[in-house]
């Protein structure tokens, strides 16, 4: 059993780092991100899984950090979008997001650009539906969404699959 | 959210043993998706919370004698995509898929729809339609009971403090037998259903029997329309049956105003969830 006490050790992998951190238990898995790691990219919009800004990839899906402990990231693999990034160069889906035009002020980009990556990861050449589905848990208030469509539909087109 | 002690129990009898201690102060945590926004937004503030995430003889979804066996920790998105579900009560399938969003689904379990017990759960009107039970366990021992009859309010169940659901199943499907969801929300993601209709029959010589209808957001709790389901009985499929069985079905319900919709629209549109899957499987019927 773990430690029963207001401090908790949690060992995850964040964008392929091991990393041990102490949180308390009610400390979120985007507290542990943003505050403990530094890594800011991930947002906070609503903070009950309404507005997707928060999205990361635990496992390769993707899943709202608001609304998990951070302690239930324990032994788990997280992907933010600081990691997709490989080697200085751009992930394809960031680059399509550029060329299309698909960030205005960005809030919601990270989370979007991580599910498009996890999409193209299970279905290299999604269509329109499964597009619209793959997003639909993302609120954008600035671009009117078709030039993020644009942008995965362009990322899948040259898509290979990572690893 | 309030400071609260957590543990990860290794195993179901440590996880009964620390609930029959806990009494009325101990929450258990599965996906977190409705525990969670309930301790941030609404003031929940249990003193000690049990994650049973890591429980894996809870997870799964398998064939057990004459049930579709599974785990209270699958998650929407399992469900969604399972193949034996999709084969033996596609109904079900079909809620868990309209849950929230992807993340959502990647976290929220079919243990915690049902320990929920949102009239709007998704997951529960098909449940009831294919005739599902649930296994409650506590330190006294288990049993299994209809999900039916474990709804008893809004956010009220049978379920007592010092139990755990540990199973979920239902009877593999009967040759000829069908089922169908339909959810209405305001919009495709993200909304909890403004009416849902959860249908489950089997067609025995081009006539309806074993009818069973469950509606979803239009009563306290997830209800059947057992006289809707009466009239279908023993009748065959045609427009004057689909009218008859529509106009019946608003009668069943006892729905309230809120912002998502008046009492009046959620019956206008059960009719038409009904009518919807009723027309569907008459265009099939026909056709083979
Ligand atoms: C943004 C958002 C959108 C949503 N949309 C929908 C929707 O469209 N349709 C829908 O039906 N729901 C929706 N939900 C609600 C929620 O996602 C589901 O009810 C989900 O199935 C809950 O499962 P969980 O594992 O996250 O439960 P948790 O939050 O972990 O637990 C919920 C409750 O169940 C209890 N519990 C959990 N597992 C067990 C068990 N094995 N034994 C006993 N008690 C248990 C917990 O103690 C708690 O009281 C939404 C939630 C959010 C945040
Ligand atoms: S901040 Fe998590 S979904 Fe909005
Ligand atoms: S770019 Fe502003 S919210 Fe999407």
């Amino acid at each position: 059993m773990k430690e029963d006490s207001p401090e908790l050790i949690v060992q995850l992998v964040v964008n392929d780092r091991p990393y041990r951190v102490v949180v308390a238990p009610q400390t979120t898995l985007l507290q542990l991100i943003r505050d403990h790691l530094g890594l800011t990219g991930t947002k906070e919009g609503c903070g009950k899984g309404q507005c997707g800004a928060c999205t990361v990839l635990m496992d390769g899906q993707p899943v709202n950090s608001c609304l998990i402990l951070a302690v239930q990231a324990q032994g788990h693999r997280i992907v933010t979008i600081e990691g997709l990034e490989q080697d200085g160069e751009l992930d394809p889906v960031q680059q399509a997001f550029i060329d299309e035009g698909a960030v205005q002020c960005g809030f919601c980009t990270p989370g979007m650009v991580l599910s498009a990556r996890a999409l193209l990861d299970r279905l290299p050449h999604p269509d329109e539906g499964q597009i619209k589905e793959a997003i639909s848990g993302h609120l954008c208030r600035c671009t009117g969404y078709s030039a993020i469509l644009r942008a995965i539909r362009r990322a899948g087109e040259g898509n290979k699959p990572r690893k | 959210m309030d400071v609260f002690r957590y543990l990860a129990p290794e195993s179901v009898e440590e996880t009964l043993q620390l609930l029959d201690e806990g009494a009325g102060g101990v929450k258990v945590l599965a996906g977190g998706t409705d525990l969670l926004v309930q301790m941030k937004e609404r003031g929940l503030r249990p003193g000690l919370v049990l994650d049973v995430a890591g429980l894996h003889e809870l997870r799964g979804i398998r064939m057990e004698g004459k049930y579709v066996w599974i785990g209270p920790l699958t998650t929407h998105w399992d469900l969604a995509h399972s193949a034996l579900i999709r084969e033996h009560g596609l109904a079900l399938a079909q809620g868990a898929s309209k849950v929230g969003s992807p993340q959502i689904r990647h976290r929220g379990t079919i243990g915690g729809n049902i320990a929920n017990a949102s009239p709007a759960a998704d997951t529960v009107p098909p449940l009831v339609v294919l005739e599902a039970e649930v296994e409650l366990r506590s330190l006294n021992g288990s049993h299994w009971l209809p999900v039916e009859s474990l709804m008893e309010g809004p956010s009220r169940t049978a379920l007592r403090p010092k139990e755990l659901i540990t199973g979920v199943r239902f009877p593999h499907r009967a040759p000829g037998s069908r089922s169908q969801y339909e959810k209405f929300g305001s919009r495709q993601a993200l909304s909890i259903a403004v009416a849902s209709v959860a249908v489950a029959a089997v067609q025995e010589k081009g006539r309806f029997a074993r009818v069973r209808i469950a509606l979803g957001s239009v009563s306290p709790t997830v209800v059947r329309a057992t006289r809707v389901e009466e009239i279908l009985t023993g009748e065959a499929l045609g427009e004057d049956l689909i009218a008859q069985a529509t106009a019946s079905v608003a009668q069943q319900c006892r729905p309230i105003d809120d912002v998502r919709g008046s009492a009046w629209y959620r019956c206008q549109l059960v009719e038409a969830l009904l009518a919807r899957i009723l027309l569907c499987w008459g265009e099939e019927w026909m056709a083979g």
